[in-house]
C-alpha cells in the first residue's frame, strides 16, 4: 500500500514528477491528439445481460474471462460516466500476469449502452437493485456454466464461485457502498473519491459545475478535447476512450449530446449521500478509501479512519476522477490491497 | 550556561509559534542526531514522568498540554510519536519537541510514530508545509532524515512499555525490540512497522489491521506480553479515543491520545498520563486551546463531480 501510495504521490518540486507516462501536459497536446479509441483495446469482450423476468439490459465489458473461480473485480462508474471510465484501470490489471482477476465493469441505468424500463429512475434504491441483481447475477451463470462444464469434464475444478470485490467512483462508490449488504460472497469494497460529508456540501456548486460543461460537440474529437483542456480528465489516453462513451450522435442538430441528462437527476442526489459515511463503518467486508485529498475525509471518517477502522490511501495530483487521471496507481493499489487479502 | 546558550533562544522563537531558520533547524537537528543515536530502541525512562500520545501539529494545543502538565524541565515529558501531519503547525511542534529533547535530554523522551515517515508525511501535510514555510523540501529531509533515529519504543522503571502504535506477531520480548535494526525508513511491514502501526482489538490472537498496515492484537496477546516482560501496562497512543484515554484488555493496554478536537473537526477530548515518583498514574484530560490568531482555512471545496 505504502509503494502505490508513494509512487502516486512524489513531492511536487518540479513540473517533471507530476507527470506519468500516461500524463502529458495538456499544453503539450496537439489537436491531432484527441482521437477516439475502441474499447476493445482495453477490455477482452463485451456483451449484454437481461436480467431474467425484466426489459433491463445491461451492457458490461469483462476481462480475464477464463477465469471462473477466486477473485472478481466489478468496477461501478460515476454519475455521467461510464464503464470505460475503467479502461486504464482495467488494462493494467489485465496484464499483471502473476495475479490475475477476472474484471467486470457494467453501465449504469441511464448511462453509456445501457436500457432499462425507465432510464430516468436514478433513484438510490433503483440503482441499488441493479448492482445487487446484476453482480449475483452474473456470478450465478458463470458458476452454473462451470458446473455444468465439470458435470461434462468430470474434472474437479473449484465449485464455490467468485469473491466479489466492489469498486465505485464517485456515485458509483456511493452505489457500492449501500448494495455491499445484498452482495454475494462479498469480500471487499473500495471506495474511490466520495465521502459525504464532503459529497452533499458539494451539492450545492453541483448545478454550475454542469451547466459549465458544453451541451453538445459537432466532433467527438472536440468532446475528447474539452475533457482535458478543462482538466476534467487529467490523461488524454483515458479521455479518448471514455469521453466518446458519454455521448451519442443526434440527427435532429448533427451534434453529439450527453446520453446521461445530470441536470434531470438533481432530484436524486442527496439520497445518493445521505447515510453514506455510517453505512460504509458498518460494512461488514474489508473497506478501502481511495481519495484524491486529505481534506475529503468528513468528521464521522476523520474519527474512524484515526481509530484505524479502514485503509485510507490519498493519490495527490489527481483530480476526481482518480482511475482516469493515475490508472497506475490506482491499479497498483487495488492488485496490493487484494494480495494482503490472500 | 553558553552550551545551551542557542537552543534556548531557539526555545523563546519556537514558543511564540515561529518557525527557526533553515540553518538553525540544521544546528538543531544535527545535536539532535547525536544524542538520539546514542538511544536504545527501548529507551529506560524514570519515574515521575507524564506519558503523551499523539500531537499531529496542534502547536496551540502542546502549549496547552504544557500549561497542564508543567512545563518543561519542572515535568518529564514522554511523548509517543506522531509530532506531524494533519495540524496547521507540524514545524513548530516537531521543532519545538526536538529542541525540548537537545535541551533537557534526560527529561524529555521522544518516540516513533508512524507519521515520522517520509511517505506518510509526503501525503498527510508535512511536506506541503515544510515547502509553504521554507519555500523548499530541505526542512522536511532534515526532519525525516532525524526520524529514522527516534526509538521505537519506551520503558519506565521497567514496568509500562509505551509505543506508538502496538504489538506484532515477530515480537515476543524486549530483547527482540532491541535487536532491531531501528536507523531506517519505516518499512511496510515486519516487526518494526507493527510496532508503529497495530492497534489493540477485542477479537483474540493476531489480524491483519483494517489499517492495511501492521496487526490487531487481543487481550490474550497482551496478557502473555506482559507477563511474559514482568509488565504492568502496555501504553500506547495511534488511536483517536474521544475521552483522550482509554483502558482495553482488562487494563492491560491503554491508549493515549494528545490532539483534542483532531484535525480542528473531531470534537474530542486530549489526555495525558502522569506516572509519580510511586508509579501510580493519573489521567489529566484536556479541551483544545482558546484560538487566537490561527489562520481561518476554509477546506477547499472538492471539484465533486457527481
Amino acid at each position: 500500500m505504502f509503494r502505490s501510495m508513494y509512487k502516486g504521490n512524489l513531492p511536487p518540486i518540479g513540473d517533471s514528477n507530476l507527470l506519468n507516462s500516461h500524463n502529458k501536459n495538456t499544453t503539450e497536446i496537439d489537436d491531432s491528439e484527441y482521437y477516439k479509441v475502441e474499447w476493445n483495446q482495453y477490455f477482452d469482450n463485451s456483451r449484454d445481460i437481461t436480467i431474467a423476468g425484466t426489459t433491463n439490459t445491461f451492457r458490461i465489458y469483462e476481462s480475464n474471462i477464463d477465469i471462473t473461480s477466486g477473485y472478481l473485480f466489478v468496477f461501478l462508474h460515476g454519475g455521467g460516466y461510464t464503464s470505460l471510465s475503467w479502461s486504464l484501470v482495467s488494462q493494467i490489471m489485465k496484464k499483471n500476469e502473476k495475479k490475475r482477476y477476472r474484471i467486470m465493469c457494467y453501465d449504469s441505468r441511464g448511462h453509456g449502452e445501457t436500457k432499462t424500463n425507465d432510464n430516468n429512475d436514478l433513484s438510490i434504491g433503483t440503482l441499488i437493485n441493479d448492482c445487487s441483481t446484476l453482480v449475483n447475477y452474473y456470478c450465478q451463470e458463470i458458476l452454473n456454466n462451470n458446473n455444468n462444464n465439470n458435470n461434462n469434464n468430470s474434472s474437479d475444478e473449484d465449485n464455490s464461485g467468485f469473491k466479489v470485490v466492489l469498486v465505485g467512483h464517485s456515485l458509483g462508490g456511493a452505489v457500492v457502498v449501500k448494495s455491499a449488504p445484498l452482495v454475494q460472497n462479498l469480500m471487499a469494497i473500495i471506495v474511490i473519491d466520495v465521502v459525504e460529508g464532503t459529497a452533499l456540501s458539494a451539492l450545492s456548486s453541483m448545478r454550475s459545475i454542469i451547466e459549465k460543461r458544453p451541451r453538445s460537440f459537432k466532433e467527438i474529437k472536440d468532446a475528447i478535447k474539452w475533457s482535458v483542456t478543462s482538466a476534467t480528465i487529467k490523461n488524454v489516453e483515458s479521455a479518448r476512450v471514455s469521453i466518446p462513451s458519454q455521448i451519442r450522435y443526434s440527427d435532429k442538430d448533427q451534434k453529439y449530446h450527453w446520453i446521461t441528462d445530470l441536470e434531470q437527476t438533481e432530484q436524486y442526489w442527496k439520497d445518493w449521500f445521505t447515510g453514506l459515511s455510517k453505512d460504509f463503518l458498518a460494512c461488514k467486508a474489508l473497506k478501502l478509501l481511495l481519495l484524491a485529498g486529505t481534506d475529503r475525509l468528513d468528521k464521522e471518517l476523520t474519527i474512524a479512519q484515526m481509530q484505524g477502522k479502514f485503509q485510507l490511501i490519498v493519490l495527490a495530483q489527481c483530480g476526481h476522477v482518480i482511475q482516469e487521471d493515475n490508472p497506475i496507481s490506482t491499479a497498483e493499489t487495488l492488485l496490493e490491497f487484494i494480495h494482503r487479502l490472500k | 550556561m553558553g552550551e545551551f546558550q542557542d537552543v534556548d533562544r531557539y526555545i523563546s522563537i519556537l514558543k511564540e509559534c515561529k518557525p527557526l531558520l533553515e540553518n538553525e533547524v540544521k544546528d538543531l537537528c544535527e545535536k539532535a542526531k547525536e544524542i538520539l543515536s546514542k538511544e536504545s530502541n527501548v529507551q529506560g525512562v524514570k519515574c515521575p514522568v507524564t506519558v503523551c500520545g499523539d500531537i499531529h501539529g496542534q502547536f496551540h494545543d502542546l502549549m496547552e498540554l504544557f500549561k497542564i502538565g508543567g512545563n518543561c524541565p519542572d515535568t518529564n515529558y514522554l511523548f509517543m510519536g506522531d509530532y506531524v501531519d494533519r495540524g496547521f503547525y507540524s514545524v513548530e511542534t516537531v521543532t519545538l519537541l526536538v529542541a525540548l529533547k537537545v535541551r533537557y535530554k534526560d527529561r524529555v523522551t521522544i518516540l516513533r510514530g508512524n507519521h515520522e515517515s517520509r511517505q506518510i508525511t509526503q501525503v498527510y501535510g508535512f511536506y506541503d508545509e515544510c515547502l509553504r514555510k521554507y519555500g523548499n523540501p530541505n526542512i522536511w529531509k532534515l526532519f525525516t532524515d532525524l526520524f529514522d533515529y527516534l526509538p521505537l519504543t519506551a520503558l519506565i522503571e521497567n514496568q509500562v512499555f509505551c509505543l506508538h502504535g502496538g504489538l506484532s506477531p515477530s515480537i515476543d520480548t524486549l530483547d527482540h525490540i532491541e535487536n532491531l535494526d531501528r536507523v531506517q525508513e519505516v518499512p511496510h511491514e515486519g516487526a518494526m512497522c507493527d510496532l508503529l502501526w497495530s492497534d489493540p482489538d477485542e477479537r483474540c490472537g493476531f489480524s491483519y489491521s483494517p489499517r492495511g498496515a501492521g496487526y490487531t492484537f487481543g487481550k490474550d496477546i497482551s496478557e502473555q506480553f506482559n507477563h511474559n516482560n514482568g509488565l504492568t501496562l502496555v501504553a500506547r497512543a495511534h488511536q483517536l479515543v474521544m475521552e483522550g484515554y482509554n483502558w482495553c484488555h482488562d487494563q492491560n493496554v491503554v491508549t493515549i491520545f494528545s490532539a483534542p478536537n483532531y484535525c480542528y473537526r473531531c470534537g474530542n477530548l486530549a489526555a495525558i498520563m502522569e506516572i509519580d515518583e510511586k508509579m501510580k498514574h493519573t489521567f489529566l484530560q484536556f479541551d483544545p486551546a482558546p484560538r487566537r490568531g490561527e489562520p481561518h482555512v476554509t477546506r477547499r471545496t472538492p471539484d465533486y463531480f457527481l
